[in-house]
């Protein structure tokens, strides 16, 4: 997709600008710091985005800088818009934004939908402040940046469902502690039966052992068999002391339990209440847990430019931002260290209140029993209320967080008595043997109830081995599909990576050509627990591996880094869109990466509509003559008091604009015009036949005034051309009113009419035609120098000049 | 994105293809994950009442063969 116009009202510092037609094409802006250039940006971003990043701290409240993106001298009842016209017209749409700051969207059909979802996820728009955003951010922030752009966030929210669900599956089996559970009928079984019962088998050859003295006739061969004979040989009248019997035995089967479970408890907390003590004992470390947020927060805020300058914004002194940042990552990679103790910490409490919850949970479902009813029971009951108890207060103890004003309980304290719950099992048990011994006479009776109470531990111990082997297979699948799934994670990640450095290298070393920083690599990190944690930036550096740039590249350098990635980014994600945004993004750099930067955007990405602002007049320049027949339009941004900012044609239709004013005999500002175009053709021209001018440093450089060039052009053609002095006849020109000038009248106007401007400009474009090729449109150039017949050409041939010492 | 790069979701659905042939998996709880998947229904609370079915259907199966050696 690639952009056919945007046509901007009532946005930022546009008041009213004619569209900007491009019809697919590149385009060169140029505008002078405060001409409301970034305003184009600002645009295109909110149309985007719905958002203005940069904006947004400028304003507390959450309107995601819409509220300062109204020109305010635009009428309340007039919308601001941008409205884009596309390759694709179906997608032509206008977004308005009313004065009470609401936005609507003229398309509104599902394909613009689609592509406006599609786009969310494409690098469109770089800025200067956001070049090395990915390149300073912390590598946890790194992997996530990149896995959100290229849609990993589902494979993210599959891999945490998995977690989350073995985690879940393995703290449950952990905290119900089923080998204990199936322990305790276990001994039931062996207690009335005599032996284990671990099979139907052995259990049925345990029951016909049980029933031999009967002589019912009938051997037990299935469950079914067992519960036949249990028919036959109950007897209604001993229900009562059958049933308490059976509560007895409950009891010990239960409180079996929880004694099983008692020595892990105690342990458990033993060692929580060790971290949880020295995580308390030092009050600074936990304060400093706190300030993880702040630090963590303070990073977004300088990683995402919000701070523009090189300062703290807390103390607020002077401090390069790549430092600063540098430094507080060290900070908060220590603290995340910390908040992982308080974590263990915190999971250690967690897991123990998962244990107790299902002792308590157990004593509860016992207390139930009617049996505890029974005033005979009565003491029973008040020592299984105090196991109750005992549980209970140790799990009132996990509530007391690390700021607490009492520290949780020495364990020695509220340590579990294993042996009372213990002696509690001993007398239910022997309280059941008791009562089936007052029937001993009974052979009958004794031997339904060891065969009843037999068959019903059996049961529930099969179904606690089922229930333990259902949730182990649950716990290792969701195991094997997480590890499965990071492996597949990891593999295509690993695969992007790879493709994504090659890139970044190639923009990189495209820029800075034989330099010692080789082998950009992103690399995966991973954590203690081998999940992925990060991503790093390492590299070659005079023939080392590095990690981290800031520590060892200058900041043009880093940009440089930023810039790669930006560009690497697009070639990997942008799919819908052709076109990128480029706003002021060599600030840092040097002439020489700034040609090498211009190159690559005309070659490697010759295929993207580009669209590149700059206040920069020399980059400007550089620029306009690198694209030259490349189909890239040139256009600047003025500032006039009626419309604020505006687009208009610029430096380079200059010629047009200076023959549509003779044409229109209008002289305002006609001198100027004349001047500003003589000056950047002179400047081309002194560069292609190597006329000496003072050196000056390159904010200085873009000021030379035509005089100036004037006087170094005349001075090389003095020396080298026989002819070309006098036909060019530069004299001429310095004769000019607007050439006999000092920096200071850059802008000045003077009073000339129409006639006097129209010689003037003939005489210009004599000059200058001397020196351009109208067959090739080049200007003569030692490069096309014939060094037979030592003459200065233009690219063709047609234009030479003798050029001898 | 560019051809060579999976996407999140050519991974998520790669991983679902692939499901079944996991090394140590079973079978029903992988059907459920693979039917809640192509579902759009993957979610925490569906996959618990899922495997809490499963349970219970299980533990509902417990009959002679259980005890079998």
């Amino acid at each position: 997709m690639k952009i056919r116009s945007i046509d901007i009202s009532g946005i930022r510092g546009i008041r009213r600008s004619p569209p900007l037609d491009l019809n697919g094409s590149s385009v060169l802006v140029f505008g002078e710091n405060g001409s409301g250039k970034s305003s184009l940006t600002d645009a295109i971003e909110w149309y985007y985005s719905d958002g203005i990043q940069h904006l947004v701290s400028e304003e507390i409240e959450s309107t995601k800088g819409r509220g300062a993106l109204r020109n305010l001298r635009i009428p309340d009842e007039e919308d601001a818009y941008i409205a884009i016209q596309y390759s694709n017209s179906t997608l032509d749409s206008k977004k308005s934004l009313d004065s009470s700051f609401r936005t609507s969207d003229s398309n509104r059909s599902d394909e613009f939908d689609e592509y406006m979802v599609a786009s969310e996820s494409e690098n469109l728009i770089l800025r200067y402040t956001d070049l090395v955003r990915f390149i300073i951010a912390p590598k946890t922030e790194r992997l996530k940046t990149l896995q959100r752009i290229i849609g990993f966030g589902e494979v993210a929210d599959v891999r945490d469902l998995l977690k989350k669900s073995a985690g879940r599956v393995a703290r449950s089996i952990k905290s119900a502690n089923y080998d204990n559970q199936k322990n305790a009928q276990q001994a039931v079984v062996l207690e009335n039966l005599g032996q284990n019962a671990y099979t139907n088998k052995q259990l049925f050859a345990g029951a016909n052992e049980l029933i031999r003295p009967l002589k019912l006739g009938k051997a037990i061969k299935s469950l079914q068999d067992i519960q036949e004979a249990l028919v036959t040989i109950e007897t209604k009248e001993d229900t009562a002391l059958l049933e308490e019997i059976s509560f007895q035995t409950r009891v010990g089967e239960r409180l079996d339990e929880v004694a099983g479970n008692v020595d892990a408890i105690n342990a458990s907390y033993q060692v929580y209440h060790r971290t949880y003590t020295a995580l308390r004992k030092d009050p600074g470390k936990l304060g400093k847990i706190q300030l993880l947020a702040l630090l963590k927060e303070g990073q977004s805020i300088l990683v995402n430019d919000v701070v523009q300058d090189d300062y703290c914004p807390l103390c607020r002194q002077e401090k390069s931002k790549i430092e600063l940042i540098a430094e507080l990552n060290e900070r908060v990679k220590e603290l995340e260290e910390l908040e992982r103790e308080k974590d263990r910490s915190d999971e250690q409490g967690r897991d123990l209140k998962d244990a107790l919850g299902v002792n308590i949970s157990t004593v509860d479902e016992l207390l139930k029993e009617r049996g505890f009813k029974e005033q005979q029971n009565s003491k029973l009951a008040d020592k299984v209320v105090g196991v109750r108890t005992a549980l209970q207060t140790l799990s009132d103890e996990l509530k007391k967080d690390l700021n607490h004003e009492t520290p949780v309980q020495e364990p020695s304290k509220v340590r579990i008595d294993k042996a009372g719950v213990l002696a509690l099992v001993k007398k239910a048990q022997e309280t059941a043997a008791a009562l089936i011994q007052s029937k001993t006479s009974n052979v009958q009776f004794q031997i339904y109830t060891k065969l009843f109470q037999s068959v019903t531990a059996y049961k529930q111990y099969q179904r606690i081995d089922k229930m333990q082997a259902v949730l182990t297979r649950q716990q290792v699948t969701f195991e094997a599909l997480f590890a499965d799934l990071i492996r597949r994670q990891e593999q295509a990640l690993n695969s992007f990576l790879t493709m994504f450095s090659a890139n970044i290298n190639d923009y990189y070393t495209a820029m800075n050509p034989g330099e010692r920083v080789e082998d950009i690599n992103l690399v995966t990190v991973k954590d203690k627990n081998n999940d992925l944690a990060g991503i790093s930036i390492e590299y070659r550096f005079f023939d080392e591996t590095k990690k981290g740039p800031s520590a060892y590249l200058s900041e043009s350098h880093v940009n440089c880094l930023g810039l790669s990635f930006f560009l690497a980014s697009v070639r990997a994600f942008n799919k819908e869109n052709r076109f990128i945004v480029l706003d002021d993004v060599i600030s840092s750099f040097d002439r020489a990466h700034r040609t090498r930067f211009t190159q690559l955007l005309t070659g490697e990405f010759s295929d993207y509509q580009i669209l590149l602002l700059t206040h920069e007049q020399e980059f400007f320049e550089l620029v306009s003559s690198e694209v030259k027949g490349k189909g890239w339009l040139i256009r600047r941004f003025v500032w006039s008091e009626d419309n604020g900012s505006s687009i208009e044609h610029g430096v380079a239709d200059l010629r047009e604009r200076i023959q549509n004013k003779f044409r229109d005999k209008n002289i305002d500002g006609l001198g100027n015009d004349m001047r500003i175009y003589t000056e950047r053709v002179m400047k081309e021209i002194s560069n292609n036949i190597d006329a000496q001018v003072a050196f000056r440093y390159n904010e200085h450089n873009e000021k030379r005034m035509a005089s100036e060039l004037l006087d170094a052009v005349h001075s090389r053609v003095s020396r080298k051309g026989s002819g070309l002095k006098e036909i060019a006849d530069i004299p001429r020109l310095k004769r000019m009113p607007m050439f006999i000038a000092n920096i200071a009248s850059h802008d000045s106007k003077f009073n000339a009419g129409v006639e006097d401007l129209a010689v003037m400009w003939e005489g210009i474009c004599e000059t200058i035609g001397t020196f351009y090729c109208n067959d090739c449109e080049t200007i003569i150039s030692t490069k096309y120098f014939d060094s037979v017949e030592s003459k200065i050409r233009c690219k063709c041939g047609n234009l030479a000049y003798d050029w001898r010492d | 994105m560019t051809d060579e790069t999976k996407s999140g979701r050519v991974v998520v659905d790669e991983f679902f293809v692939g499901i079944r042939d996991v090394e140590g998996v079973d079978s029903k709880i992988v059907e459920k994950l693979i039917s809640l998947h192509s579902e759009k229904r993957l979610t925490d609370t569906n996959i618990r009442n899922a495997m809490e079915q499963l349970l219970q259907e299980e533990l509902g199966n417990i009959g002679e063969r259980d005890g079998e050696d």
